[in-house]
């Protein structure tokens, strides 16, 4: 064994190993990597089962086992652990043939020998100990502290830092890190000019400048979205609507006013547990109700339940812990110190909501609340206390006006009585005295049965069919209201009354009965041109029904009709909803039938027919059917009245005659309508609900719902738990911990996050993961240092934000030099700035900035911009309510990008093909590619046609000279006039196109009418063409979509 | 690293491997980049994955989504005839197997024999039902497997342990797994491609997510693409109105020129990636449109294919354009068929639905034997659970539906070095549980990807600290019996 690590000794690969070999940056990610799957944290697959060894805790890998333990301190020949991974025999060997792990290499084999030569320390995981101020190294280089970090390494690798940045590329990415936006080129000239005497200064002042403004809380907000994973619809199966996006526009106000990241964690997590909660720290809880939810048919509670803490488990982990807890959802962590139970624990703190598992498909999943717009908020919250105040001014009115009653009802006389009713424009009693048909003007001769009514006896239609004259005609496009009193005697089919010319494809209309259904036809030709509706319900037979039908011909037709029954409106079935273009028949008014040939049977009784040429409103319809039953109540003597009865005649005093409870009323109605108006243009959303017991969960084996086994109370990880007493046991505190300086790695993990969204990688490149599994910080102290200022600011993210923009690491060149090609080519060690691609929402949102049809409009409903035909059609299931996607128009079409509406199982294609995230689970971390599907985006979406074209007519406005109108465009979209080898190129490209457009002016005028915004016709089409195939050019520059 | 070829090779494979913490994974060499930006071989299998060699080079997936009833099309019970309306809630107790809440209420559970007639087909003897004609006069080309089975009782999970190998979201889909692994073959076309078929039957129709042909860990560019049978195939692939092939061409010409000067000056390998993914942009916008167009079939070829081969969309024009992928080196294939789903009136729906079908699945193997293809493509037939035995809603000696069963269905596969002529695994008399055979879900990844040449505990990525796989933690086989 000596003689072999003798042999290693002499090998190159022994000149790499460390003077002193650390624990956490060398030896722990080689055990990690081969021997804690089957000697790690699991319990469940320790090997060997007999007598378990475990090596990842130093408690107990000195342990000892046959005699003495599996690593002796200073004496690595002697120490198994090595015996093991150097040995040749197939039976012995680490790690074991069988397993896919090839054996260890010399270089690793001699790091573990040193450091069992060295005593074998070991040392907590560094993320799982408290951040502590580093000493910052003397500064060597930049400006700031990040610099005196930064330029440490660049020392220790031999790296030269680049030169500043060109001003106009500076504010350029400075604008893009901030705001998602392009710098405007008169931001750029005002940058170009300060820098030109301090750029450092004039650095800071663009810094707060764009701090201060919506566009960046709309970017750091889009940067937290993907987190969170919010999405408008639900995510599984039927994949309906969802109504969240209140939750959304709290998190860009949340950003627009810096709220400290303490707060804007607690309110996410637990506002609705704060104590007197507002509407926005409620609101704010939409965070852990953005996770994909089921309402599929046969789905099982328990297990979606199950599904869905683990979802916010394994989100809450990754955005504050940096933790893959879910890992231990099945098993104890293999990698980290986190057992089954941790996980466990950890889901009883959402596990105790209110929320049902089935979302039911329906856009409000409960627990929901309402959210006014911010403009009515004032409003909304100023109403409640008056309507209060109005309902209880009319409640003591109803109890005190009694006295003004018993006046009226002692006042009135029989003739008082029939005034009461409404005044139709055509009111036809239709009750038969003496063999006569009362028609109210006239009477006809009637000598069928009759059935008795409260009025007297009315008509039965059976086997009649009576002509009426020329009366209760309308046309297609008018309003009215039609109806009367009804009593089924059997199901049956046919006209009641209508107006109808059978002759003449049915044109007319009708009262029409099915069955014991009723409803209407409203037809200029059947059955293409007509409306047809029906009650849903069944009515009842042998009762003496009131109906009443409104159609209005100014709605479309699917809502033209309804129909009252005793005065309240009842649902209906649309048959047909043709296109009606006029119902005038010359055919008269008919009872009992359409014709004489189809008259009704089934002893069906009908009278007191009201025809109104207007639509009344539901308040109206009620007050006649209820009038109608005021003179019947009154015609009854006193002392006949049931108290019932009384009752009725009591609150139709008050509703129609008493002039104090009239005016509450209506001031009560006004105050009603207000809110209601507010109520629609505001939304539900979803929210947090805690239910009233303490939050417990059960440990499910394997991870399987229906496996119950151990309760557990909620906890957090026992590895962070310090003072029992003091430990979580509520969302609320779970969500204080979160963010208390006992945790060690949220500030960590968050200044990480906004290392990476503005250098594109984290100095832990795994954002979502530091656990032992994850990267190693490449600047551990500088992470620390970050970590702690974060902290001690208050948890102020725009306090780390300026100190990144400050820094001279930042503000450097991208350029690439020979130095950095050779000394670190993937740039961790940051001697040149990393040079990325805009994300999708930055690319759009650049196109339809620099083309001036970008919408500022901030917040509300999201929008449907551009989209290729059936790409929600190809996935949805028929009863999706997402399946057809309906293009917006106007101004939806070019809001910012991150209020395009996100349907989880198809996201927008042009934002997913630029590897925005699906939103499914959540994303801390994009991805980043370069593929030629990106290509047809930014060549062909008619987005960036249309803001081509924009751009083209915005320059072709601006000059007659080729070279102005090229840097107008240039200046919008790279911040910089091209150089003359450049122009030269786009001269060409121009010269080409021109020339093919001026041979095919039905091209030219092809390619200017994609998009739905104008074009001036005062300009020429070819020239128009021909630039906007330039402004496309530039558009789609490696150096316009990389920051 | 002198070389800037050498640097940009490295700082690419940097990016592709991005998610990944501490180091490469264990396979995928041969993907790092398109072979026009690296100038290695495109297909560059890592060392210990090339002890396999492969019988497959490519794979057509046709899933039945929704779940095809095994009991009416594969798995023929006679003896079930004389049980017709016997009540099975006792007997489901016993099992104990969960069932979806669109049952589990049900009082009672009757028996629901087939109605379809069922015949033994080849040499083999395999039995077939009269609703599969077509797919019958191959039964010697076929490995029928009646004993796969699944964990999953609803489809969402169920499609995703199918297509992802878990039934939880965010894993990467079977095709993405092999464009990680196998690399790219054709320099012009996606190595992962979806076609999402028209379906006839009009009961049950189930939604379907892009997550069942995506990434999930794996870089964005392993994602299928989705070819549509309406508009464009790829999206957004045709140049806008008024932009015609010349002009399109003067103004890459100038964009690359331009790009050019860009990558003279800052030196960013990203700058050449890019110009050569609009270079193989505009090589798509001719091949996409090539492959598509398929008006250069013979009328043979569409006679075999059946009557709706010549409608877009339909599943035998997207059966005659997997074949047509598959001669332009595309690997893998999934054809989405939905329907399946039938609750209620069964027999009707699965009337629809197999007559989609069953021609064109006939006609692609048939198309790929008479191209010599069938011997390297892989076609795999199926869905993602079995269906009851016992009737949901009212039964009559007619008409029946059946509720989802996760304990034994019917998938079969052909060609790609699969031994055909073969009925492997056994059910009970109720086709309630597997009495031979068992072949997970897993299993049946394992054993494609066998055939492709890779072994599945080998094909791994790091995430979560965890070397991933297709297949997942619990163990798989590879099942030899199916296997040449």
């Amino acid at each position: 064994m000596k003689c072999w690590i003798t042999l290693l000794l002499t090998q190159q690969a022994f000149a790499a190993i460390p003077e002193t070999v650390d624990f956490n940056n060398h030896v722990q990610p080689i055990l990690s990597e081969y021997c804690y799957q089957c000697h790690g944290p699991d319990s469940s697959t320790r090997a060997p089962t007999s007598a378990p060894l475990r090596l990842d805790r130093e408690e107990f890998a000195f342990e000892v086992r046959d005699g003495r333990p599996v690593i002796i301190k200073g004496v690595p020949e002697k120490s198994e652990l090595i015996k093991r991974i150097t040995t040749k025999d197939e039976d012995d060997i680490m790690p074991p043939p069988d397993g896919h792990k090839p054996p260890l290499n010399p270089e690793q084999i001699a790091l573990l020998s040193k450091w069992i030569e060295q005593g074998a320390p070991y040392e907590e995981h560094w993320s799982f100990l408290k951040p502590t101020r580093p000493v910052v190294p003397k500064k060597k280089w930049g400006y700031n502290t990040i610099d005196a970090f930064i330029s440490e390494k660049h020392e220790e690798f031999n790296l030269k830092p680049n030169e500043p940045e060109e001003p106009h590329r500076l504010i350029r990415r400075i604008s893009f890190d901030l705001t998602g936006l392009p710098p405007t080129p008169e931001q750029v000239k005002n940058f170009q000019e300060a820098g030109s005497m301090d750029l450092g200064t004039a650095v800071q002042l663009a810094t707060s400048e764009l701090l201060g403004t919506d566009a960046y809380a709309e970017n750091f907000s889009r940067h937290w979205l993907d987190a969170a994973r919010y999405a408008d619809t639900h995510g599984i199966h039927i994949d309906n609507y969802r109504s969240i996006w209140p939750y959304r526009d709290w998190v860009i106000q949340s950003f627009r006013k810096n709220q400290s990241f303490k707060d804007f964690t607690i309110e996410q997590i637990s506002g609705d547990l704060l104590p007197n909660p507002s509407l926005d720290q409620i609101v704010a809880t939409g965070f852990n109700r953005c996770l994909p939810t089921t309402g599929e048919g046969g789905a099982i509670d328990e297990e979606y339940l199950a599904i869905y803490a683990k979802d916010q488990v394994e989100t809450t982990s990754a955005i504050w812990l940096g933790l893959t807890t879910g890992c231990a959802a099945c098993h104890d962590h293999k990698f980290d110190p986190i057992s089954q139970k941790d996980f466990y624990a950890l889901t009883a703190f959402f596990r105790n909501s209110t929320m049902p598992a089935m979302d039911r498909n329906k856009a409000d999943h409960p627990p929901t609340t309402f959210v006014p717009l911010q403009e009515d908020r004032k409003a909304w919250d100023a109403l409640k206390g008056p309507i209060e105040a109005k309902k209880n001014e009319i409640s003591a009115r109803r109890k005190a006006a009694h006295p003004d009653h018993d006046t009226w009802l002692a006042s009135l006389n029989p003739t008082d009585v029939k005034s009461l009713a409404e005044h139709p424009d055509l009111a036809l009693p239709l009750d038969v005295v003496n063999e006569k048909l009362n028609l109210g003007t006239r009477e006809i001769d009637f000598n069928k049965p009759t059935v008795t009514s409260d009025t007297g006896a009315a008509p039965q239609l059976h086997d009649i069919n009576l002509e009426l004259g020329d009366l209760a005609s309308f046309d297609a496009q008018d309003q009215v209201t039609f109806g009367g009193y009804l009593r089924l005697g059997e199901k049956s089919r046919g006209s009641i009354i209508s107006r109808m010319n059978t002759g003449n494809d049915f044109r007319g209309w009708d009262l029409w009965l099915e069955g014991s259904r009723i409803g209407s036809h409203i037809i200029d030709a059947w059955p293409t041109k007509a409306i047809k509706a029906m009650t849903k319900k069944e009515l009842p037979l042998n009762k003496w029904l009131h109906i009443m039908v409104t159609y209005d011909g100014k709605s479309e037709a699917k809502k033209s009709l309804t129909v009252y029954l005793d005065g309240t409106s009842i649902p209906i079935d649309y048959s047909h909803t043709g296109n009606v273009n006029s119902t005038i028949s010359t055919a008269p008014l008919r009872l009992g039938g359409r014709h004489p040939d189809s008259p009704l049977s089934g002893n069906t009784a009908f009278h007191d027919f009201q025809f109104y040429q207007r639509v009344l409103t539901a308040t109206e319809v009620e007050q006649v059917a209820k009038k109608s039953d005021i003179t019947h109540l009154l015609s009854l003597a006193v002392e006949e009245r049931l108290p019932k009865q009384r009752e009725a005649i009591y609150s139709y005093f008050l509703s129609q005659i008493d002039p104090v409870s009239k005016q509450l009323k209506t001031a009560e109605s006004e105050l009603l309508n207000n809110q209601s108006t507010i109520r629609k243009k505001g939304s539900l959303t979803l929210v947090m609900e805690e239910k009233n017991e303490a939050a417990f969960a059960h440990i499910l084996d394997r991870g399987e719902y229906s496996l119950k086994k151990e309760k557990v109370d909620a906890a957090i990880p026992e590895l962070f738990q310090g003072d029992a007493a003091s430990a979580p046991q509520s969302r609320k505190e779970l969500a204080e911990w979160l963010v208390s300086e006992e945790n060690p790695l949220t500030a960590r993990v968050t200044v990480n996050r906004i290392w990476y969204y503005f250098f594109g990688r984290g100095l832990v490149e795994t954002t979502e993961n530091f656990g032992i599994m994850g990267a190693r910080p490449t600047h551990p102290e500088l992470l620390d240092w970050l970590a702690v200022e974060f902290m001690e600011s208050g948890w102020d993210l725009q306090h780390i934000i300026k100190l990144i923009t400050a820094s001279a690491s930042y503000q450097q060149s991208g350029k690439v030099t020979s130095n950095h090609r050779e000394k670190d080519p993937t740039n961790l060690y940051l001697a040149r700035h990393p040079r990325h691609r805009l994300e999708a929402e930055q690319i759009r949102d650049l196109a339809l900035s620099a083309s001036a049809l970008l919408s500022h409009k901030i917040g509300g409903p999201s929008v449907k911009p551009y989209q290729p035909g059936g790409v929600w059609e190809a996935v949805a299931m028929n009863q999706s309510d997402t399946r057809y996607y309906k293009q917006g128009s106007g101004d939806d079409l070019y809001r910012r990008s991150l209020y395009t509406f996100w349907k989880r199982t198809a996201p927008n294609p042009a934002m997913e093909i630029l590897n925005a995230p699906s939103r499914e689970v959540f994303c801390v971390r994009r991805d980043r590619t370069n593929t030629p599907l990106q290509a047809f985006v930014t060549l062909n979406d008619p987005q960036f046609v249309e803001a081509a074209r924009n751009l083209a007519i915005l320059a072709l406005g601006a000059s007659d000279s080729f070279d102005h109108r090229l840097d107008f465009i240039t200046q919008l979209l790279l911040s910089r006039s091209l150089e003359n080898d450049e122009r030269e190129i786009v001269k060409t490209t121009l010269r080409n196109v021109s020339g093919e457009y001026k041979a095919a002016p039905e091209k030219a005028a092809e390619l200017i009418a994609v998009g739905e915004s104008p074009t001036p016709d005062s300009l020429d089409p070819q020239a128009l063409a021909s630039w906007t195939i330039l402004a496309s050019q530039i558009l789609n520059l490696d150096e316009t979509l990389t920051k | 690293m002198d070389n800037i070829l050498d640097f940009n090779a490295a700082v690419s494979r940097r990016q592709f491997f991005r998610r990944n913490g501490t180091g490469l994974g264990a396979a995928a060499l041969a993907s790092l980049l398109p072979s026009a930006a690296s100038g290695l071989s495109n297909r560059k299998v890592p060392e210990h994955l090339q002890k396999l060699a492969p019988k497959a080079k490519r794979v057509i997936y046709l899933s039945m989504l929704g779940a095809p009833s095994q009991l009416d099309t594969f798995d023929h019970k006679p003896k079930l005839q004389e049980r017709f309306a016997e009540d099975l809630t006792a007997y489901l107790e016993d099992q104990g197997q969960r069932l979806t809440g669109m049952t589990s209420g049900q009082a009672k559970k009757p028996l629901a024999p087939s109605i379809f007639k069922f015949k033994q087909h080849g040499q083999s003897g395999a039995w077939l039902s009269d609703l599969l004609p077509h797919t019958a006069k191959m039964a010697d080309d076929l490995a029928i497997v009646k004993s796969m089975y699944t964990e999953a009782i609803n489809h969402e999970p169920a499609n995703q342990l199918c297509y992802t190998g878990s039934q939880q979201n965010g894993k990467p889909s079977i095709g993405s797994w092999l464009s990680y692994g196998l690399g790219s073959t054709n320099e012009d076309l996606p190595s992962f491609v979806v076609l999402h078929a028209q379906h006839t039957g009009q009961g049950g129709v189930q939604a379907i997510s892009s997550r069942l042909w995506g990434p999930g860990f794996l870089e964005g560019r392993h994602a299928g693409v989705a070819l549509r049978s309406k508009g464009d195939p790829v999206l957004y692939l045709k140049d806008a109105p008024g932009i015609d092939r010349k002009i399109r061409r003067q103004m890459l010409d100038g964009l690359n020129a331009l790009n050019q000067k860009s990558y003279d000056a800052v030196g960013s390998p990203e700058t050449q990636t890019r110009m050569q993914q609009f270079e193989m942009a505009f090589r798509m916008q001719a091949s996409v449109p090539e492959l598509t167009d398929l008006s250069q079939e013979t009328e043979k070829t569409y006679e075999m294919y059946g009557p709706q081969a010549k409608t877009p969309g339909s599943f035998a024009s997207s059966c005659l354009l997997a074949r047509r992928m598959m001669e332009r080196g595309v690997q893998f294939v999934q054809i989405f068929h939905r329907g399946w789903d039938q609750h209620g009136n069964l027999p009707t729906h699965i009337k629809d639905q197999c007559k989609d079908i069953d021609q064109p699945a006939w006609a692609l193997i048939q198309d790929l034997k008479q191209r010599g293809m069938l011997d390297d493509t892989l076609v795999i037939w199926g869905g993602e659970f079995g269906r009851t035995v016992y009737c949901q809603g009212g039964l009559t000696r007619e008409n029946y539906g059946r509720d989802h069963h996760p304990r034994c269905f019917t998938m079969w596969m052909a060609g790609g070095g699969i031994k055909g002529g073969q009925t492997y695994g056994e059910t009970d008399d109720f086709s309630f549980n597997i009495t031979k055979n068992p072949v997970h879900i897993r299993d049946l990844h394992a054993t494609m990807l066998h055939q492709l040449g890779l072994d599945h505990k080998h094909l791994t990525f790091q995430y979560q600290g965890l070397d991933q796989k297709l297949t997942g933690v619990q163990p798989a086989k590879v099942i030899k019996d199916l296997i040449i």
